[in-house]
């Protein structure tokens, strides 16, 4: 018959690893932060610093991470095509403020912002009902996409 | 009648229909911080306020959190390791679940771009089913400990009851891809007229029935107890007591009342203080009864809240940023270990809080 501790081994293993991990945890903070780990679950609090600090590649991932778990819900998408539109990576946008959209309630930001993406790719038509939604939703709107979406109320 | 002489037979009291219950501490104890009706008006202000709970909840919400809802996902592990004969009754839990655990969220980790999405949604679903069960559990042990056994057409029932509001959670959590919005796109879900309206009808019916499901089984169950007479072989019997109405009651508010994420918060919050309560309360029984015991109640209910509070920030602050250490970013970290918590909470509790064969027993019907 084992001996109790040989036994138990898998559990001193666990609980070995769990002292490991949250030391692990501990010194990270200590050497990022120079602090205990805070309280609190904010899941982009890094990609904010990185973007901060210039590293959009970097916070991008983070934020694509992110709309990636989240994936059902609008609030991710229009994160990260926010921050590709910033870095100028339009064609990137688009495709996070389509995926936006998809869900409901889908938000009028992502309806204004790909009406101007679409205008400036030269999608006049596209501009244009994007323009239409976002106005519908109550989104400001560019003096130019304003004049888009009522010339198509005029019709 | 004996010859002439009249005998009479004192006649037992009819066990009463409407009752507290009897509580472990106080009834004021039990019914405010277990039977959660300390929340009722916490939430019902908070919900015709109209503020959101982050909102209102405010900057002491990390703090909150780590008392409450951190420290009671811990305390489902501490119970496991300081239960009397956990080793032997729980083996694989015990013994290999923590390492099956630790592999299984680096798994998540690591390809959380693919599974992330479905290990939150898992979660996500299985939370209001787990407060539900919760409730179902505490109910029928405040009904056993208070004179009232069940049927088993009327544990159905109980239990029934106790998952309208996890019914709801199902079509509440769609918008936010939780419930059936996990299966089905939302959009697709109502943009069909007879599955929008269909829908709308069952979120309507589950809604008004879990605040109506525990009235109701209170009055079937007064009614089948008052019925009762003896002639027919059945005892008479207690009606079903308040603090398992009130049990039935608080649950049904979170998750009618609130929208789904405002409830997962407000749930966990709330459901974290009621687990920590009942809790304290098994455990330092327990260990009231250990042979060579030399402390009192208060000394291992203390020391089981700052395990709690201590095991909580290990698992929720440190160990993600462990993944962070190698090399993971914060988000898949953040989320993955959240998720895994959750999970393993839920499953560790299946098993420490049976109570039928189990030495949790002895402190039902102390």
């Amino acid at each position: 018959m084992a001996s109790s501790s040989t036994a138990r081994l898998p559990y001193q293993l666990g609980v070995a690893a769990f002292v490991g991990i949250f030391a692990l945890g501990i010194a990270q903070a200590l050497r990022q932060e120079h602090s205990l780990p805070p309280l609190g679950n904010d899941q982009l609090s890094a990609a904010r610093d990185l973007f901060a600090a210039g590293d959009s590649v970097s916070a991008t991932a983070q934020l694509r991470m992110f709309a990636s778990i989240e994936g059902n819900k609008p609030d991710g998408w229009v994160r990260l095509g926010q921050v590709l539109m910033a870095t100028g990576d339009h064609a990137g946008a688009i495709a996070a403020f389509e995926r936006a959209i998809r869900y409901l309630p889908d938000p009028a930001i992502a309806h204004a912002q790909l009406a101007t993406l679409y205008l400036e790719a030269g999608r006049r038509d596209a501009a244009r009902a994007q323009a239409i939604a976002a106005r519908r939703a109550g989104a400001p709107l560019a003096p130019e996409l304003e004049a888009l979406a009522a010339q198509e109320g005029a019709r | 009648m004996i010859g002439n002489v009249a005998i009479t037979v004192p006649l037992a009291p009819r066990p009463p229909l409407f009752q507290v219950g009897r509580s472990f501490v106080h009834p004021l104890f039990d019914l405010a911080v277990i039977g959660g009706l300390l929340t009722l008006p916490i939430a019902l202000w908070a919900a015709f306020g109209g503020g959101s709970a982050a909102v209102f909840l405010g900057l002491t919400f990390p703090v909150i959190a780590l008392l409450c809802n951190q420290a009671h996902f811990a305390a489902s592990t501490v119970r496991l390791y300081t239960k009397p004969g956990a080793f032997e009754d729980y083996p694989v839990l015990t013994l290999v679940f923590p390492l099956l655990t630790l592999f299984l969220t680096s798994v998540f980790v690591v390809f959380a771009s693919g599974l992330g999405q479905h290990i939150q949604a898992l979660y996500l679903t299985w939370s209001p089913y787990h407060y539900a069960a919760q409730t179902f559990g505490l109910a029928t042990m405040y009904a056993y400990r208070s004179g009232c056994a069940l049927d088993r057409r009327e544990w159905w029932t109980l239990r029934a009851a106790c998952m309208l509001p996890f019914a709801h959670s199902l079509l509440s959590g769609a918008p936010l891809g939780s419930g059936l919005g996990w299966l089905f796109s939302y959009r697709t879900l109502v943009s069909d007229p007879t599955t929008f309206t269909a829908l709308t009808a069952a979120f309507n019916l589950t809604l008004w029935g879990s605040l109506a499901a525990p009235l109701l089984v209170f009055g079937v169950i007064a009614y089948r107890s008052w019925a009762r007479d003896g002639d027919d072989g059945e005892a008479p019997r207690a009606g079903l007591p308040l603090l398992s109405i009130v049990l039935m009651l608080s649950n049904a508010v979170w998750w009618t009342l609130f929208s789904f994420w405002d409830a997962q918060i407000w749930a966990t919050v709330l459901h974290g203080l009621q687990y920590l309560g009942i809790l304290t309360i098994f455990h330092s029984n327990d260990a009231v009864r250990q042979p060579g015991n030399r402390h009192g109640r208060g000394y291992h209910v203390a020391v089981m809240l700052v395990l709690c509070i201590a095991l909580g920030y290990g698992l929720f602050q440190c160990w993600p940023r462990a993944y962070m250490w190698a090399g993971y970013g914060q988000v898949e970290s953040m989320f993955m270990v959240v998720a895994v918590i959750n999970i393993h909470h839920f499953i560790v509790d299946r098993y420490i809080w049976r109570i039928r064969k189990d030495r949790n027993y002895q402190t039902v019907v102390a």
